[in-house]
């Protein structure tokens, strides 16, 4: 490993370190949303801070795979194919803790883990597209139709996030909708703390990933 | 507390090591092993 990717192993676990304490911090002592909307235990709101950053990045991270998908289309560099690639893997990991995390807060305050929500149906339907993603990756042994078909497939998946984000809005929806549902002042910055670190953590990683992968990759086009 | 909220942390550092792990490694899920 060269020194700036040693320097980047350090950064990363440092931030990592800051985003941990940071959200034992939220879950133990931070504030309680000032509006707290449906029943159960009000400390299933802590939720909040553990939810909301993990769904942030998951809609970052299928984001930037469409950039990349247009522009392997566009521009036909392999580095777009793996940023996508590598993308749309860290982005199911945090769709699994999205979902998760989000069907333990629906357990207590919705009464049950799983509703058919439009916010959570939407969100599952987003998770599988890109599972599909990966599927369609694996299927297909020709490297150079793998390359072209998954960013076809994921410039078409990518439909399906916007429908996620706004489904809490255009359909009647049990899910939260900011700002409509303020937090108040201390939770509001504690929850932008929260997003802020944790999208560095995503960063460092995505760039780790991309990193690997495409050093990888280059070489074995040269040999 | 709700027990819950402990659930989601362990999701998240689970979430978080599962990344890294992909990352650190370079992990291609296409499984082309290029």
């Amino acid at each position: 490993m060269n020194g700036f990717g040693q320097n980047l192993s350090k950064i990363l676990y440092v931030v990592f370190g800051l985003d941990i304490a940071i959200l034992i911090y939220s879950v133990l002592a931070g504030s309680y949303p000032s509006y707290l909307p449906s029943g159960g235990d009000p400390t299933s709101y802590l939720i909040l801070y553990i939810h909301v950053p993990i769904s942030w990045n998951m809609y970052v991270a299928f984001t930037v795979s469409f950039v990349a998908s247009l522009l392997y289309l566009l521009k036909e560099d392999v580095k777009y194919d793996v940023l996508a690639m590598t993308s749309v893997v860290i982005g199911v990991v945090y769709g699994v803790a999205s979902i998760t995390t989000g069907m333990l807060w629906a357990n207590e305050v919705w009464g049950a883990p799983w509703n058919w929500d439009p916010r959570q149906t939407a969100t599952l339907v987003l998770f599988l597209a890109y599972v599909g993603y990966i599927a369609l990756r694996g299927s297909i042994s020709d490297v150079d139709r793998m390359r072209v078909f998954s960013a076809t497939y994921g410039i078409a998946a990518f439909v399906t996030l916007p429908i996620s984000y706004i489904s809490a809005v255009l359909f009647r929806s049990l899910h939260t909708q900011l700002p409509g549902q303020p937090l108040g002042p201390e939770a509001h910055i504690l929850l932008g703390v929260r997003v802020i670190v944790s999208f560095t953590v995503y960063i460092l990683l995505q760039h780790l990933y991309y990193t690997k992968v495409k050093n990888r990759v280059e070489s074995s086009m040269e040999v | 507390m709700y027990w819950g909220v402990f659930v989601a942390l362990l999701i998240y550092v689970g979430a978080l090591t599962s990344i890294y792990y992909l990352s650190s490694r370079g992990v291609d899920i296409s499984g082309k092993g290029e």
